[in-house]
């Protein structure tokens, strides 16, 4: 079991409810905790346009370790 | 309904964010330009008509460290490619009015088609790469999420 400290910007902080959680999980990856938040929050997946990893934007999956930020974000919409 | 990230607000002592102003950017001279080209863009909240509510304000929201980590790369890349002799940026966090500025890009270049392309430049790509949200709102008390695709 792993804690994940887990950031929802934007939308998606309207969909999750707040904007910061701890999490307790059996995902030892990236792919894993997404599947997990995606079936707990409804429509979160669409809502999300990019991942960041320890505030490290990632393409692909990633392992995770106890302790780790990983903050999903709507499209950018800054100016 | 929690509406700002605790991430939205760092403390007084935290001086790390020097691209990152909260509320609206003020004017800033630029000191010892030396001669040459100096571009200036302002990016000012506009009071759209949006399903006839008007635009009243706009609360910038950021990921801090990243924002502040992506906007410093965005300065220190466009300056190298086009050469410039100064290149700064700065964008607004938390709540900005109608007719105040939320985006300030300075360029100085030896002439004037690199300032305005350096110029050009860096405010896409701050539109496309820096973790910053728009929740816009309407003078009726509602708001939205604004998704950019300009």
């Amino acid at each position: 079991m792993h804690t994940y400290s887990i950031l929802f910007f934007g939308a998606s902080k309207e969909i999750s409810k707040s904007s910061k959680i701890s999490l307790d999980s059996n995902a030892s990856d990236l792919n894993g905790l997404k599947a997990e938040l995606y079936a707990k929050f409804n429509s979160l997946e669409g809502s999300v346009n990019a991942i960041a990893v320890n505030q490290q934007i990632v393409q692909e999956n990633v392992p995770l370790k106890n302790g780790d930020e990983i903050a999903f974000m709507p499209p950018f919409s800054g100016g | 309904m929690e509406t700002k990230s605790p991430l939205c607000h760092p403390s007084q002592e935290d001086k790390t964010y020097s691209h990152l102003v909260e509320g609206p950017i003020k004017d800033l001279a630029i000191e010892e330009i030396n001669g040459g080209a100096f571009v200036e863009f302002k990016g000012i909240i506009r009071a759209d008509l949006v399903k006839n509510q008007t635009v009243s304000h706009i609360d910038y929201e950021v990921y801090f460290p990243v924002a502040e980590a992506i906007l410093k790369q965005i300065e220190q890349e466009v300056l190298k490619q086009f050469e410039l002799r100064t290149c700064r940026i700065f964008h607004s966090y938390g709540t900005v009015k109608v007719g105040e500025c939320s985006l300030l890009v300075q360029v100085i270049s030896k002439h004037r088609k690199e300032a305005f392309k350096a110029c050009s430049e860096i405010v896409d790509r701050i539109k496309a790469e820096a973790p910053v949200w728009k929740q816009e709102f309407y003078t009726n008390q509602t708001y939205q999420w604004v998704h950019c695709n300009h």
